[in-house]
Protein backbone atom coordinates (compact mmCIF):
# COMPACT_ATOMS: atom_id res chain seq x y z
CA UNK A 1 0.00 0.00 0.00
CA UNK A 2 1.46 3.50 -0.86
CA UNK A 3 0.70 6.94 1.38
CA UNK A 4 -0.97 9.58 -1.11
CA UNK A 5 -0.11 13.24 -0.83
CA UNK A 6 -1.63 16.35 -1.48
CA UNK A 7 0.56 18.46 -3.74
CA UNK A 8 -1.95 21.27 -5.82
CA UNK A 9 -5.23 22.88 -4.83
CA UNK A 10 -7.77 25.04 -7.04
CA UNK A 11 -10.98 26.43 -6.63
CA UNK A 12 -14.18 28.28 -8.41
CA UNK A 13 -16.35 28.97 -5.48
CA UNK A 14 -18.88 31.48 -4.36
CA UNK A 15 -16.56 32.74 -2.14
CA UNK A 16 -13.57 33.34 -4.05
CA UNK A 17 -11.77 31.70 -7.24
CA UNK A 18 -8.41 30.80 -5.47
CA UNK A 19 -7.48 28.70 -2.17
CA UNK A 20 -6.33 31.88 -0.69
CA UNK A 21 -9.16 34.40 -1.33
CA UNK A 22 -11.29 31.34 -0.32
CA UNK A 23 -10.04 30.27 3.18
CA UNK A 24 -9.91 34.52 3.91
CA UNK A 25 -12.95 35.04 3.21
CA UNK A 26 -14.03 31.78 4.75
CA UNK A 27 -12.05 32.49 7.89
CA UNK A 28 -13.23 36.28 8.04
CA UNK A 29 -16.66 34.72 7.81
CA UNK A 30 -17.64 36.38 4.42
CA UNK A 31 -20.43 34.69 2.81
CA UNK A 32 -20.77 34.47 -0.70
CA UNK A 33 -24.66 34.34 -0.62
CA UNK A 34 -26.93 36.98 -1.95
CA UNK A 35 -29.71 37.86 -4.23
CA UNK A 36 -30.02 35.79 -7.49
CA UNK A 37 -28.65 38.20 -10.48
CA UNK A 38 -30.83 35.75 -12.85
CA UNK A 39 -33.19 37.39 -14.73
CA UNK A 40 -35.78 34.91 -13.99
CA UNK A 41 -35.26 35.68 -10.35
CA UNK A 42 -39.66 37.12 -10.12
CA UNK A 43 -40.73 33.87 -10.88
CA UNK A 44 -38.81 32.04 -7.96
CA UNK A 45 -40.42 32.38 -4.51
CA UNK A 46 -36.41 31.45 -2.85
CA UNK A 47 -34.72 34.51 -4.59
CA UNK A 48 -31.16 33.84 -3.01
CA UNK A 49 -28.02 31.83 -4.41
CA UNK A 50 -24.53 31.09 -3.88
CA UNK A 51 -23.98 32.30 -7.42
CA UNK A 52 -19.59 32.20 -8.66
CA UNK A 53 -18.02 35.06 -10.09
CA UNK A 54 -16.80 33.63 -12.71
CA UNK A 55 -17.03 35.02 -16.55
CA UNK A 56 -16.20 32.28 -19.77
CA UNK A 57 -14.53 35.19 -21.19
CA UNK A 58 -12.05 35.54 -18.80
CA UNK A 59 -10.60 32.46 -19.57
CA UNK A 60 -11.18 30.98 -22.74
CA UNK A 61 -11.06 31.91 -26.20
CA UNK A 62 -15.11 32.75 -27.20
CA UNK A 63 -14.83 28.93 -29.41
CA UNK A 64 -13.57 27.14 -25.78
CA UNK A 65 -16.25 29.04 -23.84
CA UNK A 66 -18.92 28.32 -26.25
CA UNK A 67 -18.47 24.81 -26.48
CA UNK A 68 -17.98 24.07 -22.74
CA UNK A 69 -21.10 23.89 -20.35
CA UNK A 70 -20.48 26.35 -17.35
CA UNK A 71 -20.22 22.81 -15.42
CA UNK A 72 -17.02 22.31 -17.47
CA UNK A 73 -15.77 25.17 -17.19
CA UNK A 74 -15.52 25.44 -13.86
CA UNK A 75 -13.82 22.49 -13.57
CA UNK A 76 -11.22 23.48 -16.38
CA UNK A 77 -10.60 26.10 -14.33
CA UNK A 78 -9.95 24.68 -10.87
CA UNK A 79 -8.34 21.96 -12.42
CA UNK A 80 -5.33 24.50 -14.28
CA UNK A 81 -4.96 25.82 -10.62
CA UNK A 82 -4.70 22.93 -8.93
CA UNK A 83 -2.04 21.79 -11.98
CA UNK A 84 -0.15 24.62 -11.70
CA UNK A 85 -0.01 24.80 -8.34
CA UNK A 86 1.44 21.38 -7.95
CA UNK A 87 4.44 22.17 -10.04
CA UNK A 88 3.74 18.68 -12.33
CA UNK A 89 5.33 17.90 -15.27
CA UNK A 90 5.17 14.83 -16.59
CA UNK A 91 6.77 12.23 -18.93
CA UNK A 92 4.58 10.34 -21.73
CA UNK A 93 5.15 7.38 -19.83
CA UNK A 94 3.90 8.87 -16.55
CA UNK A 95 0.96 10.48 -18.55
CA UNK A 96 -0.61 6.56 -18.91
CA UNK A 97 -0.18 6.24 -15.33
CA UNK A 98 -2.23 9.47 -14.56
CA UNK A 99 -5.93 10.10 -14.37
CA UNK A 100 -8.84 12.08 -13.81
CA UNK A 101 -11.75 11.29 -11.08
CA UNK A 102 -14.46 13.93 -11.09
CA UNK A 103 -18.03 14.03 -9.32
CA UNK A 104 -20.73 16.21 -10.46
CA UNK A 105 -24.90 15.71 -9.49
CA UNK A 106 -26.43 16.78 -12.51
CA UNK A 107 -23.45 17.74 -15.54
CA UNK A 108 -24.36 20.03 -18.04
CA UNK A 109 -27.86 20.14 -17.04
CA UNK A 110 -27.89 23.74 -17.82
CA UNK A 111 -27.00 22.77 -21.80
CA UNK A 112 -29.88 20.10 -21.70
CA UNK A 113 -32.14 22.80 -19.98
CA UNK A 114 -31.66 25.74 -22.75
CA UNK A 115 -32.16 22.52 -25.41
CA UNK A 116 -35.63 21.92 -23.86
CA UNK A 117 -36.69 25.19 -24.09
CA UNK A 118 -35.68 25.78 -27.84
CA UNK A 119 -37.43 22.02 -28.44
CA UNK A 120 -40.75 23.39 -26.56
CA UNK A 121 -41.03 27.01 -26.10
CA UNK A 122 -39.47 28.03 -29.28
CA UNK A 123 -40.15 25.00 -31.79
CA UNK A 124 -36.59 24.85 -33.04
CA UNK A 125 -35.99 22.98 -36.20
CA UNK A 126 -32.30 21.99 -35.05
CA UNK A 127 -30.76 21.75 -31.71
CA UNK A 128 -27.18 22.95 -31.53
CA UNK A 129 -24.88 20.07 -32.78
CA UNK A 130 -22.56 20.27 -30.04
CA UNK A 131 -25.66 19.42 -27.16
CA UNK A 132 -24.79 16.32 -26.51
CA UNK A 133 -21.05 16.49 -25.87
CA UNK A 134 -21.53 19.72 -23.24
CA UNK A 135 -24.42 18.14 -21.68
CA UNK A 136 -23.13 14.64 -21.16
CA UNK A 137 -21.61 14.39 -16.81
CA UNK A 138 -18.30 13.30 -17.86
CA UNK A 139 -17.62 16.54 -20.27
CA UNK A 140 -15.68 18.13 -17.62
CA UNK A 141 -13.45 15.37 -16.58
CA UNK A 142 -12.95 14.27 -20.39
CA UNK A 143 -11.54 18.50 -21.11
CA UNK A 144 -9.17 17.50 -18.38
CA UNK A 145 -7.78 14.58 -19.38
CA UNK A 146 -7.24 15.90 -23.02
CA UNK A 147 -6.12 19.00 -21.97
CA UNK A 148 -2.88 17.69 -19.93
CA UNK A 149 -2.73 13.91 -22.08
CA UNK A 150 -3.74 12.13 -18.89
CA UNK A 151 -4.44 8.35 -20.26
CA UNK A 152 -4.65 6.82 -17.23
CA UNK A 153 -8.20 6.25 -15.95
CA UNK A 154 -10.96 9.06 -16.40
CA UNK A 155 -14.32 8.88 -14.48
CA UNK A 156 -17.12 10.76 -13.35
CA UNK A 157 -18.73 9.77 -10.11
CA UNK A 158 -22.51 10.70 -9.84
CA UNK A 159 -23.69 10.11 -5.71
CA UNK A 160 -25.69 13.56 -5.74
CA UNK A 161 -24.25 15.91 -2.92
CA UNK A 162 -21.55 13.26 -2.28
CA UNK A 163 -20.55 12.95 -5.56
CA UNK A 164 -17.19 14.60 -5.44
CA UNK A 165 -16.16 13.27 -1.80
CA UNK A 166 -16.16 9.74 -3.67
CA UNK A 167 -14.28 10.84 -7.03
CA UNK A 168 -11.69 11.83 -4.41
CA UNK A 169 -11.41 9.05 -2.02
CA UNK A 170 -11.68 6.77 -5.15
CA UNK A 171 -8.73 8.71 -6.54
CA UNK A 172 -7.05 8.28 -3.63
CA UNK A 173 -7.53 4.48 -3.81
CA UNK A 174 -6.06 4.36 -7.28
CA UNK A 175 -3.05 5.42 -6.34
CA UNK A 176 -2.61 3.61 -2.59
CA UNK A 177 -3.47 0.62 -4.37
CA UNK A 178 -1.04 1.04 -7.06
CA UNK A 179 -2.99 1.67 -10.19
CA UNK A 180 -2.19 5.24 -10.80
CA UNK A 181 0.76 7.87 -9.08
CA UNK A 182 -1.22 10.98 -10.15
CA UNK A 183 -4.86 11.80 -10.26
CA UNK A 184 -6.77 15.46 -10.93
CA UNK A 185 -9.95 14.45 -8.34
CA UNK A 186 -12.61 16.46 -7.60
CA UNK A 187 -15.88 18.20 -8.20
CA UNK A 188 -18.06 20.38 -10.39
CA UNK A 189 -21.29 21.49 -10.35
CA UNK A 190 -23.95 24.31 -11.96
CA UNK A 191 -27.16 24.16 -11.20
CA UNK A 192 -28.64 27.68 -10.78
CA UNK A 193 -30.90 27.67 -13.70
CA UNK A 194 -34.93 27.82 -13.56
CA UNK A 195 -36.26 24.71 -13.74
CA UNK A 196 -33.32 23.22 -11.13
CA UNK A 197 -34.47 26.15 -8.85
CA UNK A 198 -38.21 25.25 -9.12
CA UNK A 199 -37.16 21.68 -8.50
CA UNK A 200 -35.20 22.41 -4.99
CA UNK A 201 -37.78 24.55 -3.82
CA UNK A 202 -40.90 21.58 -4.46
CA UNK A 203 -38.59 19.44 -2.75
CA UNK A 204 -39.13 21.98 0.41
CA UNK A 205 -34.78 21.87 1.09
CA UNK A 206 -33.99 25.37 0.55
CA UNK A 207 -33.83 28.26 2.93
CA UNK A 208 -35.99 30.82 3.56
CA UNK A 209 -34.20 34.37 2.84
CA UNK A 210 -32.84 36.08 6.08
CA UNK A 211 -33.69 40.09 6.43
CA UNK A 212 -29.70 39.62 5.61
CA UNK A 213 -29.61 37.35 2.70
CA UNK A 214 -26.47 36.39 3.56
CA UNK A 215 -27.09 35.25 6.74
CA UNK A 216 -29.85 32.86 5.19
CA UNK A 217 -28.12 29.35 5.64
CA UNK A 218 -27.88 29.04 9.45
CA UNK A 219 -26.47 25.32 9.87
CA UNK A 220 -26.90 24.10 13.57
CA UNK A 221 -28.72 26.97 14.43
CA UNK A 222 -32.89 26.24 16.13
CA UNK A 223 -34.09 29.11 13.65
CA UNK A 224 -32.70 26.89 10.37
CA UNK A 225 -34.56 26.21 7.62
CA UNK A 226 -32.36 24.62 4.92
CA UNK A 227 -29.42 25.49 2.00
CA UNK A 228 -28.65 27.89 0.07
CA UNK A 229 -27.91 26.90 -4.03
CA UNK A 230 -24.27 27.45 -4.99
CA UNK A 231 -22.19 26.59 -7.71
CA UNK A 232 -18.25 26.08 -8.84
CA UNK A 233 -15.75 23.32 -8.59
CA UNK A 234 -12.74 22.23 -6.88
CA UNK A 235 -9.86 19.72 -8.12
CA UNK A 236 -6.96 18.67 -6.45
CA UNK A 237 -3.78 17.10 -7.43
CA UNK A 238 -3.11 13.54 -5.38
CA UNK A 239 0.18 12.14 -6.25
CA UNK A 240 1.94 9.27 -4.67
CA UNK A 241 3.66 10.66 -1.46
CA UNK A 242 7.19 9.33 -2.50
CA UNK A 243 6.78 10.78 -6.42
CA UNK A 244 5.87 13.97 -4.29
CA UNK A 245 9.08 13.88 -1.75
CA UNK A 246 11.37 12.80 -4.50
CA UNK A 247 10.66 15.94 -6.93
CA UNK A 248 10.42 18.24 -3.61
CA UNK A 249 6.79 19.07 -4.11
CA UNK A 250 4.66 20.98 -1.48
CA UNK A 251 3.03 18.85 0.64
CA UNK A 252 -0.40 20.07 1.63
CA UNK A 253 -1.38 17.01 3.72
CA UNK A 254 -1.57 12.62 3.20
CA UNK A 255 -4.90 11.62 1.82
CA UNK A 256 -5.10 9.02 4.65
CA UNK A 257 -8.53 8.06 5.09
CA UNK A 258 -12.08 7.38 3.08
CA UNK A 259 -15.43 5.50 4.03
CA UNK A 260 -17.61 4.94 1.52
CA UNK A 261 -21.08 3.51 3.08
CA UNK A 262 -24.91 3.63 1.57
CA UNK A 263 -27.48 4.45 3.84
CA UNK A 264 -30.12 1.55 2.31
CA UNK A 265 -33.15 3.40 4.10
CA UNK A 266 -34.67 6.66 2.52
CA UNK A 267 -33.94 8.17 -1.03
CA UNK A 268 -33.99 11.79 1.53
CA UNK A 269 -33.56 11.12 5.05
CA UNK A 270 -30.57 11.17 6.13
CA UNK A 271 -29.61 7.76 8.28
CA UNK A 272 -27.67 7.86 11.25
CA UNK A 273 -26.32 4.18 10.92
CA UNK A 274 -25.22 5.13 7.20
CA UNK A 275 -22.80 8.30 8.46
CA UNK A 276 -21.64 6.40 11.33
CA UNK A 277 -20.40 3.26 9.76
CA UNK A 278 -18.97 6.25 6.67
CA UNK A 279 -17.09 8.26 9.53
CA UNK A 280 -15.62 4.38 11.28
CA UNK A 281 -14.60 3.13 7.81
CA UNK A 282 -12.96 6.24 6.82
CA UNK A 283 -11.15 6.48 10.51
CA UNK A 284 -10.69 2.32 10.15
CA UNK A 285 -8.55 2.88 6.66
CA UNK A 286 -6.32 6.03 7.92
CA UNK A 287 -5.49 3.02 10.80
CA UNK A 288 -6.08 6.38 13.33
CA UNK A 289 -7.56 6.82 16.99
CA UNK A 290 -10.79 8.51 16.85
CA UNK A 291 -9.05 10.83 19.40
CA UNK A 292 -7.03 12.12 16.68
CA UNK A 293 -9.13 13.72 14.57
CA UNK A 294 -9.04 17.67 15.70
CA UNK A 295 -11.70 19.28 13.41
CA UNK A 296 -14.52 18.25 11.29
CA UNK A 297 -15.65 20.06 8.35
CA UNK A 298 -19.46 18.75 8.75
CA UNK A 299 -22.33 18.22 5.98
CA UNK A 300 -24.28 20.79 7.78
CA UNK A 301 -26.60 21.46 5.11
CA UNK A 302 -28.72 23.56 7.39
CA UNK A 303 -31.77 21.10 7.05
CA UNK A 304 -33.45 20.06 10.44
CA UNK A 305 -33.01 16.13 9.54
CA UNK A 306 -29.16 16.55 8.23
CA UNK A 307 -27.59 18.75 11.19
CA UNK A 308 -29.29 16.87 13.46
CA UNK A 309 -28.47 13.30 12.31
CA UNK A 310 -24.85 14.41 11.99
CA UNK A 311 -24.71 15.45 15.38
CA UNK A 312 -26.29 12.35 16.28
CA UNK A 313 -23.79 10.51 14.27
CA UNK A 314 -20.56 12.06 15.37
CA UNK A 315 -21.38 11.79 18.91
CA UNK A 316 -21.90 8.12 18.41
CA UNK A 317 -18.53 7.66 16.90
CA UNK A 318 -16.68 10.17 19.04
CA UNK A 319 -18.68 9.26 21.98
CA UNK A 320 -17.56 12.16 25.05
CA UNK A 321 -14.61 13.57 22.86
CA UNK A 322 -17.68 15.07 20.30
CA UNK A 323 -17.83 17.65 22.57
CA UNK A 324 -14.25 18.87 22.08
CA UNK A 325 -14.03 18.36 18.55
CA UNK A 326 -14.24 21.85 16.22
CA UNK A 327 -16.77 21.35 14.11
CA UNK A 328 -17.78 24.08 11.50
CA UNK A 329 -20.19 24.35 8.41
CA UNK A 330 -19.01 26.19 5.60
CA UNK A 331 -21.80 26.14 3.45
CA UNK A 332 -23.09 28.65 5.71
CA UNK A 333 -20.65 31.01 3.62
CA UNK A 334 -20.58 29.44 0.06
CA UNK A 335 -23.54 27.76 -0.13
CA UNK A 336 -24.34 24.35 -0.86
CA UNK A 337 -22.34 23.11 -3.83
CA UNK A 338 -24.52 20.03 -4.21
CA UNK A 339 -21.39 17.45 -6.66
CA UNK A 340 -19.06 19.71 -6.04
CA UNK A 341 -19.47 20.02 -2.23
CA UNK A 342 -17.15 17.37 -1.07
CA UNK A 343 -14.34 18.74 -2.93
CA UNK A 344 -14.81 22.59 -2.04
CA UNK A 345 -14.75 21.27 1.59
CA UNK A 346 -11.83 19.23 1.47
CA UNK A 347 -10.15 22.04 0.33
CA UNK A 348 -11.53 23.86 3.32
CA UNK A 349 -10.61 21.20 5.62
CA UNK A 350 -6.89 21.33 4.35
CA UNK A 351 -6.18 24.89 4.62
CA UNK A 352 -7.24 25.12 7.81
CA UNK A 353 -4.41 22.24 8.17
CA UNK A 354 -2.43 24.80 6.70
CA UNK A 355 -3.60 27.80 8.20
CA UNK A 356 -4.28 26.11 11.78
CA UNK A 357 -7.63 27.97 11.68
CA UNK A 358 -11.02 26.55 11.66
CA UNK A 359 -13.51 28.31 9.91
CA UNK A 360 -16.80 29.44 11.71
CA UNK A 361 -20.45 28.21 11.24
CA UNK A 362 -20.38 31.80 10.40
CA UNK A 363 -24.38 32.38 10.66
CA UNK A 364 -24.90 30.12 14.30
CA UNK A 365 -27.05 32.06 16.40
CA UNK A 366 -29.50 30.68 18.26
CA UNK A 367 -28.51 27.48 19.89
CA UNK A 368 -30.56 24.09 19.32
CA UNK A 369 -30.50 22.32 22.35
CA UNK A 370 -30.37 18.71 20.14
CA UNK A 371 -27.46 20.11 18.19
CA UNK A 372 -24.88 20.89 20.96
CA UNK A 373 -21.38 20.07 20.02
CA UNK A 374 -18.61 23.08 19.05
CA UNK A 375 -19.75 24.25 15.96
CA UNK A 376 -17.41 27.50 15.90
CA UNK A 377 -19.75 29.53 15.99
CA UNK A 378 -20.03 33.22 14.99
CA UNK A 379 -15.88 33.51 14.43
CA UNK A 380 -13.20 31.71 13.10
CA UNK A 381 -10.58 29.90 15.77
CA UNK A 382 -7.20 30.75 15.20
CA UNK A 383 -3.93 28.97 16.51
CA UNK A 384 -4.85 25.83 16.63
CA UNK A 385 -3.15 23.05 17.10
CA UNK A 386 -4.30 20.45 14.34
CA UNK A 387 -2.62 17.37 12.53
CA UNK A 388 -5.84 15.46 11.58
CA UNK A 389 -8.77 16.44 9.65
CA UNK A 390 -12.36 15.21 8.65
CA UNK A 391 -14.44 16.11 6.14
CA UNK A 392 -18.16 14.30 5.73
CA UNK A 393 -20.50 14.34 3.03
CA UNK A 394 -23.96 13.10 2.94
CA UNK A 395 -26.49 12.60 0.18
CA UNK A 396 -29.88 12.48 -1.68
CA UNK A 397 -29.50 8.61 -2.71
CA UNK A 398 -27.94 7.58 0.97
CA UNK A 399 -24.47 7.74 -0.21
CA UNK A 400 -21.75 8.87 2.18
CA UNK A 401 -18.38 9.52 1.91
CA UNK A 402 -16.08 10.53 4.56
CA UNK A 403 -12.34 11.77 4.26
CA UNK A 404 -9.23 11.93 6.12
CA UNK A 405 -6.27 14.07 5.97
CA UNK A 406 -3.37 14.34 8.11
CA UNK A 407 -0.94 16.96 8.44
CA UNK A 408 2.66 15.77 6.38
CA UNK A 409 5.52 15.56 9.10
CA UNK B 1 -25.04 43.69 -45.25
CA UNK B 2 -23.98 41.43 -48.02
CA UNK B 3 -23.25 37.84 -47.06
CA UNK B 4 -20.00 37.96 -46.77
CA UNK B 5 -19.89 40.58 -44.21
CA UNK B 6 -23.01 38.38 -42.14
CA UNK B 7 -20.27 35.72 -42.50
CA UNK B 8 -17.38 37.32 -41.21
CA UNK B 9 -19.01 38.77 -38.20
CA UNK B 10 -20.35 34.87 -37.52
CA UNK B 11 -17.21 33.85 -37.46
CA UNK B 12 -15.84 36.82 -35.10
CA UNK B 13 -17.93 35.93 -32.72
CA UNK B 14 -17.63 32.26 -32.73
CA UNK B 15 -13.43 32.39 -32.80
CA UNK B 16 -10.34 34.64 -32.50
CA UNK B 17 -9.43 34.70 -35.71
CA UNK B 18 -8.39 38.04 -37.17
CA UNK B 19 -10.66 39.69 -39.26
CA UNK B 20 -8.07 39.88 -42.13
CA UNK B 21 -7.88 36.43 -42.48
CA UNK B 22 -11.34 35.77 -43.50
CA UNK B 23 -11.30 36.13 -47.30
CA UNK B 24 -13.16 34.62 -49.81
CA UNK B 25 -10.69 32.37 -51.19
CA UNK B 26 -9.63 31.28 -47.79
CA UNK B 27 -10.26 27.59 -46.47
CA UNK B 28 -12.37 26.11 -43.44
CA UNK B 29 -9.01 23.43 -43.21
CA UNK B 30 -7.11 26.57 -43.71
CA UNK B 31 -8.59 27.92 -40.56
CA UNK B 32 -7.87 25.51 -38.26
CA UNK B 33 -11.17 24.50 -38.24
CA UNK B 34 -12.07 20.87 -37.16
CA UNK B 35 -15.31 18.50 -38.42
CA UNK B 36 -17.03 19.72 -35.33
CA UNK B 37 -16.22 23.36 -35.26
CA UNK B 38 -17.80 22.80 -39.18
CA UNK B 39 -20.43 21.14 -38.09
CA UNK B 40 -21.35 24.05 -35.14
CA UNK B 41 -20.16 26.56 -37.94
CA UNK B 42 -23.34 25.01 -40.38
CA UNK B 43 -25.67 25.13 -37.38
CA UNK B 44 -24.71 28.87 -36.79
CA UNK B 45 -24.96 29.99 -40.20
CA UNK B 46 -28.49 28.23 -40.39
CA UNK B 47 -29.38 30.44 -37.47
CA UNK B 48 -28.40 33.69 -38.70
CA UNK B 49 -29.52 33.05 -42.63
CA UNK B 50 -32.68 31.04 -41.16
CA UNK B 51 -32.08 28.41 -43.50
CA UNK B 52 -31.70 24.99 -43.48
CA UNK B 53 -28.38 23.59 -45.21
CA UNK B 54 -29.38 20.08 -46.68
CA UNK B 55 -26.62 17.83 -44.87
CA UNK B 56 -24.90 15.09 -46.97
CA UNK B 57 -26.02 17.92 -50.47
CA UNK B 58 -23.39 20.66 -50.47
CA UNK B 59 -19.88 21.56 -50.62
CA UNK B 60 -18.30 24.12 -48.51
CA UNK B 61 -14.29 24.31 -48.50
CA UNK B 62 -14.31 27.72 -48.87
CA UNK B 63 -15.89 31.08 -47.43
CA UNK B 64 -16.70 31.90 -51.29
CA UNK B 65 -18.54 28.42 -51.35
CA UNK B 66 -20.27 29.24 -47.99
CA UNK B 67 -21.56 32.26 -49.68
CA UNK B 68 -22.67 30.77 -53.27
CA UNK B 69 -24.51 27.92 -51.25
CA UNK B 70 -26.08 29.96 -49.25
CA UNK B 71 -27.49 33.03 -51.44
CA UNK B 72 -28.66 30.14 -53.64
CA UNK B 73 -30.36 28.33 -50.25
CA UNK B 74 -32.15 31.61 -49.16
CA UNK B 75 -33.34 32.71 -52.68
CA UNK B 76 -34.72 28.87 -53.01
CA UNK B 77 -35.98 28.38 -49.26
CA UNK B 78 -37.29 32.37 -48.36
CA UNK B 79 -39.49 32.04 -51.87
CA UNK B 80 -41.08 29.22 -50.74
CA UNK B 81 -42.22 30.57 -47.27
CA UNK B 82 -43.46 33.83 -49.23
Amino acid sequence: MRRVAITGMGIISPTGNSCEEFFSNLAAGKSGIKRISSDFVDRLSTKIAAEADFKAEDHFSKKIARTLDRVSQFASVAAKQAWHDAGISLTEEEKKRSGVYLGTGMGGARTLENAYEQVYKHNAKRLHPLTVVMAMNNAAASHISIEYGLKGPCLTFSTACSSSAVAIGEAFRQIKHGYTDIMLAGGTESLLTLAIFMSWESIGTLAIEAEDPSTSCKPFSKDRTGFVLGEGAAVVVLESLDRAKKRGAHIYGELVGYGSTADAAHITKPSVEGQVLAIQAALEEAEIDKNDIDYINAHGTATVANDLAETQAIKEVFGQRAYQIPISSTKSMHGHLLGAAGAVELVASVLALKHQTAPPTSTLTVSDPECDLDYVPGQARTGLNLKTVMSNSFAFGGTNAVLIVKKHE
Amino acid sequence: MSTLERIKKLFLSNFDFPEERLRPEVTIEGLGLDSLDKIEFMFALEQEFDIKIPDREVTLNSIQDMIDVIERLVSEQHMKKS
